[in-house]
C-alpha cells in the first residue's frame, strides 16, 4: 500500500502536537485528517473512513477508550493509541477494549512513523486473511497450524505444548501489541498474578529456540510493563 | 461485672469434709489423752491436748463451722472420757463448769485465729502468684513491638495463665488480625453463637457471653479491646457454660487493660509519628518545588532563546549552526523529559513511602529498555552489557528500576569524559538480584562519598550551572532501592571510576508445564 492511499485520522486535542503529527504525516506522503474531538472523531471515522486511526486517550469530551469500544463494534481498523508513560493502566485499557498499538509521549517523529508502518502492514495481512491461512510465514518464521509444527529457516522446532501455543497465539496477532493479561487469559484461560511470572519464562525459552540473539529479538518484542508483540518482519 | 457462681453443694461438702477431719483428730487426741490419762498425766496436760487438737484441725481442714463443732465436741468428749463421773455428760465438781467454758473459748479462738492466718497466708500466696503473672505478661507487653507482637503475646498468656482457648482479634485498621490459641480452638469460636457474641461486644464494646447477662448461653467469653471510643478488637475466653471465677476473671481484666493501653499506646505514637511525617513530606516538597523552578530556567530558557533565534533570523545561521541549535533544542528537551520522569517517580512518595507497583519482570527486559531512555550523549561513550547466565525474573515497579538504571548510568556519563566505559552487569545470589554498574571516569571524590544519596546533593556548587542537575537522581534511587527491600551502594572502580551496584527481590519461579 502506498503511503498516499493510506488515509489516517488523527485525535489529538493538544494543537501543537496535532501540528507535528499532521507535518509528520505530510512530509511522509500519507493522506491525513486531523480532529480534536471525540464526537468529531465519530462523525469522521463513518465519513473519512481511515485505514489507520491515532488515538490521543485523553480526549475533553470523551474517553478514547469508549470510542476504541465502540468502533471495534464494526471494525477492525487498526488503532494506535497515544498516552503519557507514566500511564499504563490506560495504555493496558486501550489495548484490552482493542487497539492494536500504543506511543509514548514525549514521541519521536521515526517512532511515529515506525507505528504506522506496522499498521499498513497489518492492514494488509487483514485483508489477504479473509480465509484463515493454513501456514502462517514471518521472516525465517513458518507456523504450520494444520500440522501443529513451527520451523525457523526450515528447521523444525522442538516446542513445548504451552511454547507452541503462546507463538501461534502472538502469530495470530502479529503486529498488535498484546497485554498481558489477554496472553495468560488466552493461554491459561485465566489471568493470576503469578500467571504473568511463568508467562516470562516461557517467552525467554520461546525466545531462544526461534531468535538468533536472544538478548535482541527480532520477532517477539517485550513491551515493558504492558505485554509483548510479535513484528511483522 | 461478671458474677462468682459458687455453688452451695460445693461448700456444704467442703464444711463437712472439714468437720470430718476435725472429728477424725479430736478422735484420735480422745485415745491419746487416754494413754495420758493411764499414765497418770494431769488434766491440764488432756485440756492442751484438745486445744492443740482443735487448732490442728482449723490448719488440716477446710471451714468455719467445724472450728465452733470441734471446740464443743472438745469440750464434751473431755468431760464425757476424763471427769468423773465419767462416760456422763455431767461432773461432780462444779468447778469444771467454769474449766470447761475457759477450754470451749480457748480453743474455738485458737482454732479460728489460725484458721483466718491460714486462709489470709493462702490468700497472700495466690495474690502474690497473681501479681507475679501480670507483671511477667506486662514486662512482655512492654517490650512486644507492633501489633502482631501484642496480639501474640497477650493471646498466648491468657491461653497459658487459665489454661483455656483464647482467640484474639485485631479489627480496627487494614489488616485486621485473628489469633486462636490453640490454633484447633478457631472452631469453637467459629460456631454461630459465639460469632454473634463476639459481633456484639464489638459493636457495644462491652463484656458479654458465658455466664453473663448477654450471650449467656455461648461457650466463649468475650471482652472488648477498647479505650476512648475507639475500638480496636476482641477477645474471645472459651470458659464453658461457667464463665470464669473472680480471681481469674480479675487476671483477664488486668491483661486487657493492660493490652488495651499498649495499642492505644502505640496508636498514638503512630499518629504522632504520621504527623512529623507529614511536616517533613511537606518541607521536602517545599524545597523539591523550589529545586525543580530553579533548574527548569535553564534548559527552557535554551530551548526558547534557540527557538526564537532561529524563527526570528533563521536565514542569517549557516547549516551548520542551525543544526547545533536544533541538536540543544532536542538535548534540553529529552532532559526535561527525564526530570519529569524523576519527579514523577518522586510524586509518588507518600509518607516517607513510595506507592509500589510492583510486577514480574525479567531482569534483562529492563536493563534493555533504561538503555533506550539513557541519555543523547550515550553514543560518545563505550556501553556494554553483560547479560546474566541466567534467567532473572525480578518482582519490582518496573517503571520506577528503570528509572534507577537511567539516572545512575546518566550519571556515569555525566561526570565522565568522553569515551569512558560503562559496564552493566547482573547476577542473583540466593535472595537477591543485582545489578552493576561501572564507569571507568574519575571516581567521586572522597569529600562527596557521604552525601550522593542525599536529596539537592550534586556535588560541588560551581559545577550546577555547567553540569546540571538537581541532585535528586542518586537519592530518588535510593529511595526506589531502598523501598524495594533492597540496598544501594558506591564503590571506587580499580583504576579510577564509580561502581554502583544496588539489589532487588528477585522471584523464584517453578515451571511445571502440564
Amino acid at each position: 500500500m502506498n503511503n498516499s492511499e493510506c488515509n489516517i485520522l488523527i485525535v489529538e486535542d493538544d494543537a501543537p502536537i496535532r501540528k507535528l503529527m499532521s507535518t509528520t504525516l505530510k512530509v511522509n506522503g500519507y493522506s491525513y485528517k486531523a480532529v480534536s474531538s471525540g464526537i468529531e472523531a465519530e462523525r469522521e471515522l463513518t465519513a473519512y473512513k481511515p485505514d489507520v486511526l491515532l488515538l490521543d486517550l485523553g480526549l475533553p469530551d470523551m474517553d478514547g477508550v469508549e470510542i476504541i469500544k465502540t468502533l471495534r463494534e464494526w471494525s477492525e481498523l487498526p488503532i494506535i493509541v497515544v498516552s503519557a508513560r507514566s500511564e499504563d493502566d490506560d495504555k493496558i485499557t486501550a489495548l484490552d477494549a482493542g487497539a492494536d498499538d500504543y506511543l509514548t509521549k514525549p514521541f519521536s517523529v521515526n517512532e511515529l512513523l515506525a507505528r504506522i508502518r506496522v499498521a499498513q502492514r497489518r492492514l494488509v495481512t487483514a485483508e489477504r486473511k479473509n480465509e484463515p491461512e493454513p501456514i502462517f510465514v514471518n521472516g525465517d518464521l513458518k507456523i504450520d497450524y494444520a500440522a501443529g509444527t513451527a520451523y525457523v529457516e526450515g528447521n523444525e522446532l522442538q516446542l513445548t505444548p504451552m511454547e507452541y501455543k503462546l507463538l501461534c497465539l502472538m502469530a495470530k496477532n502479529v503486529g498488535k501489541v498484546l497485554t498481558h493479561t489477554f496472553i495468560t487469559d488466552h493461554i491459561w484461560g485465566n489471568s493470576l498474578e503469578s500467571d504473568v511470572a511463568t508467562l516470562r519464562v516461557f517467552m525467554v525459552s520461546l525466545r531462544k529456540k526461534i531468535e538468533k540473539n536472544p538478548s535482541n529479538p527480532q520477532y517477539i518484542q517485550t513491551h515493558i510493563g504492558i505485554g509483548y508483540r510479535m513484528n511483522r518482519l | 461485672m461478671f458474677k462468682k457462681f459458687k455453688l452451695p453443694k460445693h461448700r456444704l461438702l467442703n464444711e463437712l469434709k472439714g468437720l470430718g477431719i476435725s472429728l477424725g483428730i479430736i478422735a484420735i487426741a480422745t485415745l491419746q489423752g487416754m494413754v495420758f490419762h493411764d499414765a497418770g498425766f494431769s488434766n491440764e496436760t488432756l485440756i492442751a491436748l484438745y486445744i492443740l487438737a482443735v487448732m490442728l484441725s482449723a490448719v488440716i481442714g477446710e471451714g468455719r463451722a467445724k472450728n465452733l463443732i470441734s471446740s464443743f465436741v472438745g469440750v464434751f468428749t473431755y468431760n464425757f472420757f476424763f471427769i468423773e463421773p465419767k462416760y456422763t455428760l455431767w461432773a461432780y465438781d462444779s468447778n469444771y463448769l467454769m474449766t470447761f467454758i475457759v477450754m470451749f473459748t480457748v480453743s474455738f479462738l485458737s482454732g479460728s485465729l489460725t484458721y483466718r492466718l491460714k486462709i489470709t497466708a493462702k490468700e497472700a500466696a495466690k495474690t502474690s502468684r497473681q501479681t507475679q503473672m501480670l507483671l511477667d505478661t506486662s514486662r512482655m507487653l512492654n517490650k512486644a513491638r507492633g501489633r502482631k507482637e501484642i496480639a501474640a503475646l497477650t493471646g498466648s498468656r491468657l491461653h497459658k495463665i487459665l489454661n483455656m482457648d483464647v482467640l484474639f482479634t485485631f479489627l480496627d485498621s487494614d489488616e485486621p488480625l485473628r489469633l486462636c490459641y490453640p490454633a484447633s480452638a478457631e472452631r469453637h469460636f467459629g460456631l454461630p453463637m459465639e460469632v454473634d457474641a463476639f459481633n456484639w461486644v464489638y459493636k457495644t464494646c462491652k463484656v458479654a457471653g458465658a455466664a453473663t447477662e448477654v450471650y449467656p448461653g455461648a461457650g466463649g467469653l468475650y471482652y472488648p479491646i477498647a479505650l476512648n471510643g475507639h475500638t480496636y478488637g476482641v477477645i474471645g475466653i472459651m470458659t464453658g457454660p461457667k464463665g470464669l471465677d473472680v480471681d481469674s476473671a480479675k487476671i483477664v481484666e488486668s491483661v486487657v487493660e493492660e493490652c488495651t493501653l499498649m495499642i492505644e499506646n502505640m496508636r498514638i505514637t503512630a499518629e504522632k509519628e504520621e504527623e512529623k511525617l507529614k511536616t517533613k513530606n511537606e518541607q521536602f516538597r517545599a524545597n523539591l518545588l523550589r529545586a525543580i523552578s530553579h533548574d527548569l530556567r535553564t534548559p527552557l530558557t535554551s530551548i526558547s532563546g534557540n527557538a526564537s533565534n532561529l524563527m526570528s533570523s533563521g536565514n542569517g545561521f549557516d547549516d551548520k549552526a542551525k543544526l547545533q541549535m536544533y541538536t540543544d533544542i532536542y538535548d534540553d528537551a529529552m532532559w526535561l523529559d527525564n526530570l519529569v520522569e524523576n519527579i514523577l517517580a518522586i510524586s509518588r512518595v507518600e509518607e516517607g513511602k513510595i506507592n509500589l507497583h510492583c510486577n514480574t519482570e525479567l531482569l534483562d527486559d529492563i536493563i534493555t529498555e533504561a538503555l533506550k531512555h539513557i541519555d543523547r550523549r550515550s553514543r560518545d561513550y563505550k556501553i556494554k552489557v553483560n547479560p546474566p547466565k541466567d534467567l532473572i525474573l525480578v518482582q519490582i515497579d518496573v517503571h520506577l528500576i528503570i528509572q534507577v538504571i537511567i539516572n545512575i548510568i546518566n550519571n556515569s556519563i555525566k561526570y565522565s569524559p568522553v569515551g569512558s566505559e560503562i559496564t552493566i552487569s547482573s547476577w542473583k545470589n540466593n535472595d537477591k538480584a543485582f545489578v552493576k554498574i561501572e564507569d571507568n571516569g574519575p571516581g567521586i571524590d572522597e569529600e562527596y562519598k557521604p552525601h550522593i544519596f542525599e536529596m539537592f546533593y550534586n556535588g560541588a556548587k560551581q559545577i550546577a550551572d555547567s553540569r546540571r542537575s538537581l541532585g535528586l537522581g542518586l537519592a530518588l534511587c535510593k529511595l526506589i532501592v531502598t523501598a524495594h527491600g533492597g540496598t544501594i551502594k558506591a564503590e571506587d572502580n580499580n583504576p579510577h571510576g564509580t561502581v554502583m551496584t544496588f539489589s532487588i527481590p528477585f522471584r523464584e519461579i517453578k515451571i511445571d508445564e502440564q
